[in-house]
């Protein structure tokens, strides 16, 4: 089973081999491109001063509208605050031309820990809207409620766009959080796949009794009433809405938190990653299926070469045939 | 030159048939420098008539080496060596001898036979003792493994 | 279009590793091995006990109802269900029940498969032989797993760099196309020659002056070693030539030497850190063997340390240092059925090509693999051709008369020499004009799996 792991792991297994070699006295030159889904680029390079130090920048495609979400901390001050108690990195007031932030990594004083920390990059860029929304919850929630009338409603619809046909947007409510996210896509049988999928996404919790405590997930062809204001409706007949309702369980504690975000933030790859196994599924059946329809067309031949030779040598022109037997096709 | 086999000059004590060499550098010495190439080929083209002294030379030592063991120190090692020298041997190109192929010898013509009969002995005793000389170069006690390993070895697919 | 920013993937799918990065890279991300491991199906296992019950169905019936019913086991084996079970046990070698689960998911590749198939539930599948592939569904999964797992991209958004072996037959390329463009939906993809690949890399090289693409590629990994000239762009096919000379055969050699001598640890792991950190190519193995006498700092030591590290073996290495490459250039040492050293085999692939073509292959021998990467392998190769080349100048020049104008004899070594494929490929993959060079999904959706039949060549001058 494939579980994509919130981390980067090449960077991840980038950074660990440079600290390596400099622990043993060689220090790498570095200067490598690392990609990750949705549009995001990384590059590790060494600083030019110092070997010992290496500047990992991101550059993504979420960056602009996560850095529009509005809240009570600012973006930079939120990462900040992340990679403060991650010893060895630090970020650079001048992120790398082309890019959107550059980190400064000090190799000897990196640990495991703030090696996996530093690789959570992506993640942690993105997570930021959610803190945000969790944030505001419990602002909401903790206000009181009034006797009569309707609870506090939030106005805040953070959107991010992180690809160029599909946004993520998150609303939080006093007694709940809602994940919507827009998909689209470009093939036309992805768009099959991807419908019963999602029609199994939202069957599963229903049928199955043991995973209740997961989040509601909910799919419609409109956008859902959170977007209305946002979106015209049916201004894109193809587009689909997923939406993800989490409830306080799962947001409570900080690891919580965490697992929800970096979940969340997985969805769409690893929802096209199993379009894309059950795509190769069918063909795996389809080959199975030709070479036994191979296989019956091939105890029906006559032995033709046989008799070719026999009445006329003519006729007999050579077959030419590939490295694999098969005939050439003019 | 007796057939096919010549009687190359030696730089030896042992008393023989032989000339003394008149150079530093002479055949024995040349066996034993390309012994260890040699050994890993099965074919060898022959060039002169000294290179069939060469090949004889080649399969002797290996005949020796399979006599020492890892711990056989020098002075055992020197026993070993004559004996396996001064054992009764096949001339090449007489019945038995495992090449008869590349060597041809006047097998009628008795003085021929027992000069060369005299001459390989001599340089049999020679090559035992140089080829020691090289085997305990590091150590008195026991022989190079990188030397011995070589045991395993056949050249042209062959032993004495 | 924003996928225009995203670098290309380049992928170097082997027979014993694979390579997998990004373009513009100077070394692949990742190199892991060419290896599959599938959860051993439980269809195989239900087919299995199905017809056994089955059998033994059969058996109980005619024996008797008595001893069927004593056995709860075959209370039911009635006709009917005999009946029933022959039908489950057709169906399931139509491969279409059994598989309700999600088998099809469970697999590891690279490293991890390594690991996996240890255990009793994953069996090791290589799903490239010889260069080429042999089994698509393993091949689908494999690259299923490396492009989502360890290049963590969305195939949608990225263009493709994929590398065949030479000859590999078009089917295989539409083969790949199918895979590419319609399991991933891949932006774009680009499949070209190893050997190409390999010259192109080769420019990095200082001694390179023109950026041809003709010359001759010596490609040793771990298999098989391959003589590939290239004219302009094109594998000359039917002069290509493969020695069944190369790493593994290094490996072993070193080891049968270790095992010759007694030494402690005589292991294949063994014998391979000696071959990757000692070994050189000398230019006379009777003087080395005498220089080895002289120099007794040339006699080397291995530490093997064992897992809990408690114990240490200590291996000496002597000879196999130059004697163990030398095999490539003296086959006779240790093989007893291929006997052309390799710079025999090399001239005569470029005597078997057009005359028109000669010099530059002669001009541009291009090393590339794991297994040229022996120290001054190049420069003895080159001294070894030369001397076959000049020989026969001089022989035509006796006969003739006629004074020939000679023939530069040049093997070109560089850094990148280890993942030459690659590392050509990562070059060609980061050039603005690359993409042009691709095919696209709308391009396979317009014509079909034969557009990959052609790419055009890169002319990078």
């Amino acid at each position: 089973m494939l579980h994509l792991q919130p981390q980067n792991i090449l960077i991840q297994k980038t950074l660990s081999e440079a600290f390596d070699a400099l622990n043993k006295g060689t220090s790498l030159t570095l200067d490598r491109i690392i990609s990750d889904f949705d549009y995001t680029t990384f590059h590790v390079s060494n600083s030019p001063e110092d070997k010992s130090i290496l500047l990992l920048s991101i550059r993504t495609k979420a960056w602009q509208s996560v850095q529009k979400c509005q809240g009570s901390i600012g973006l930079l001050d939120y990462l900040q605050s992340k990679y403060q108690g991650c010893s060895g990195a630090a970020i650079s007031p001048q992120p790398e031309m082309g890019y959107d932030l550059t980190l400064q990594i000090t190799l000897s004083q990196l640990t495991g820990e703030s090696l996996v920390q530093l690789s959570l990059l992506k993640t942690i860029v993105l997570s930021y809207p959610f803190q945000l929304a969790f944030d505001e919850f419990a602002q909401l929630s903790s206000t009181p409620v009034p006797v009569e009338g309707t609870p506090p409603v939030s106005n805040t619809l953070h959107t991010v766009q992180y690809r160029d046909e599909e946004s993520l947007f998150i609303k939080p409510a006093s007694d709940r959080i809602t994940v919507i996210f827009e998909t689209s896509f470009q093939d036309e049988t992805d768009k099959i796949f991807g419908k019963v999928f999602l029609q199994e996404f939202v069957d599963a919790r229903k049928r199955n009794r043991s995973i209740q405590s997961a989040p509601q997930v909910l799919f419609s062809h409109e956008p859902p009433l959170e977007l209305q204001h946002q979106i015209q409706p049916r201004s894109d007949p193809s587009k689909r809405f997923v939406t993800f309702v989490l409830f306080p369980r799962h947001f409570q504690t900080q690891e919580l938190q965490f697992n929800s975000v970096a979940q969340l933030i997985l969805f769409r790859n690893y929802f096209h990653y199993h379009i894309k196994c059950s795509k190769a599924y069918m063909h795996s059946r389809m080959r199975f299926r030709v070479d036994s329809f191979i296989k019956v067309l091939n105890r029906a031949k006559v032995d033709e070469e046989d008799d070719s030779k026999g009445d006329s040598s003519v006729h007999a022109q050579p077959t030419r045939r590939t490295i694999t037997g098969r005939k050439m096709v003019y | 030159m007796v057939g096919n086999f010549v009687i190359l000059p030696l730089n030896t004590k042992y008393r023989g048939p032989a000339f003394p060499a008149n150079s530093d550098y002479d055949i024995i010495d040349e066996c034993l420098d390309l012994f260890r190439a040699n050994s890993f080929f099965k074919n060898f083209e022959i060039k002169s008539p000294a290179d069939r002294v060469l090949i004889y030379g080649i399969l002797f030592v290996n005949e020796v080496l399979a006599h020492l063991r890892p711990h056989t120190n020098y002075n055992e090692a020197v026993k070993i060596a004559t004996n396996v020298a001064l054992d009764s041997f096949t001339i090449p190109g007489t019945p038995g001898f495992p090449l008869n192929t590349v060597y041809s010898v006047p097998v009628q013509d008795h003085n021929a036979m027992e000069l060369l009969r005299t001459y390989i002995q001599q340089f049999r005793q020679e090559l035992a003792m140089r080829l020691l000389e090289r085997l305990y170069r590091d150590s008195r006690d026991h022989p190079s493994k990188f030397w011995l390993a070589f045991t395993k070895r056949r050249f042209m697919n062959k032993t004495l | 279009m924003s996928y225009l920013n995203n670098p290309a993937v380049v992928m170097d799918n082997g027979t014993g590793l694979t390579k997998l990065g990004f373009a513009g890279n100077d070394s692949p991300s990742w190199i892991f091995p060419t290896a599959i491991a599938n959860a051993a199906s439980s269809n195989a296992k239900n087919t299995a006990s199905s017809s056994s019950t089955g059998g033994a169905g059969l058996a109980a019936s005619s024996t008797g109802g008595s001893s069927a019913a004593s056995n709860p086991y075959f209370t039911n084996a009635t006709s009917t269900t005999n009946f029933g079970n022959l039908t489950t046990a057709s169906l399931m070698s139509n491969n279409l029940s059994g598989k309700r689960g999600t088998e099809d998911l469970d697999f590891y590749i690279g490293n991890e498969a390594l690991t996996a198939s240890q255990g009793a539930n994953y069996s090791l599948n290589y799903p490239i032989r010889h260069g080429q592939v042999e089994n698509w569904d393993h091949m689908e999964r494999f690259w299923e797993n490396s492009i989502f797992k360890y290049l963590r991209t969305e195939p949608e958004d990225h263009f493709f760099l994929l590398t065949e072996p030479p000859l590999n037959p078009p089917e295989n390329r539409e083969q790949v196309a199918e895979i590419f463009f319609e399991s991933f939906n891949c932006a774009g993809l680009y499949i070209a020659v190893q050997a190409v690949l390999a010259l192109a890399a080769s420019w990095t090289s200082s001694k390179v002056v023109d950026r041809s693409l003709t010359g001759t590629v010596i490609d040793s990994g771990d298999g098989v070693t391959h003589v590939i000239p290239v004219a302009e762009g094109y594998v000359i096919g039917s002069a290509l030539k493969n020695i069944p000379i190369a790493g593994r055969d290094i490996t072993q050699f070193i080891q049968s030497l270790l095992r010759e001598r007694g030494e402690v640890d005589t292991s294949l792991r063994t014998a391979e850190r000696i071959k990757q950190e000692y070994c050189y190519v000398c230019p006379d193995i009777v003087k080395e063997f005498n220089k080895f006498d002289r120099d007794a700092e040339k006699f080397a030591q291995y530490v093997v340390e064992n897992q809990d590290k408690t114990r240490q073996k200590v291996v000496d290495i002597g000879y196999e240092r130059f004697l163990a490459p030398e095999i490539f250039f003296n086959p006779e040492i240790a093989s007893s059925d291929f006997l052309t050293p390799l710079p025999t085999v090399l001239d005569q692939t470029i005597q078997a090509c057009p005359i028109d073509v000669r010099k530059g292959l002669y001009n541009n021998i291009v090393l590339s693999g794991g297994s040229t990467m022996f120290k001054d392998f190049g420069r003895r190769l080159q001294r070894d051709l030369k001397s076959i080349v000049n020989n026969r100048i001089a022989e035509t020049e006796r006969l003739s008369g006629a004074r020939s104008t000679g023939v530069d004899v040049q093997v070109i070594s560089h850094r990148k020499q280890r993942n030459a494929v690659w590392f050509g490929g990562s070059l060609l993959a980061q050039t603005p004009e690359f993409k042009g060079y691709c095919h696209t999904k709308k391009d396979y959706e317009e014509y079909g799996p034969e557009i990959v039949r052609n790419f055009s060549l890169f002319n990078m001058v």
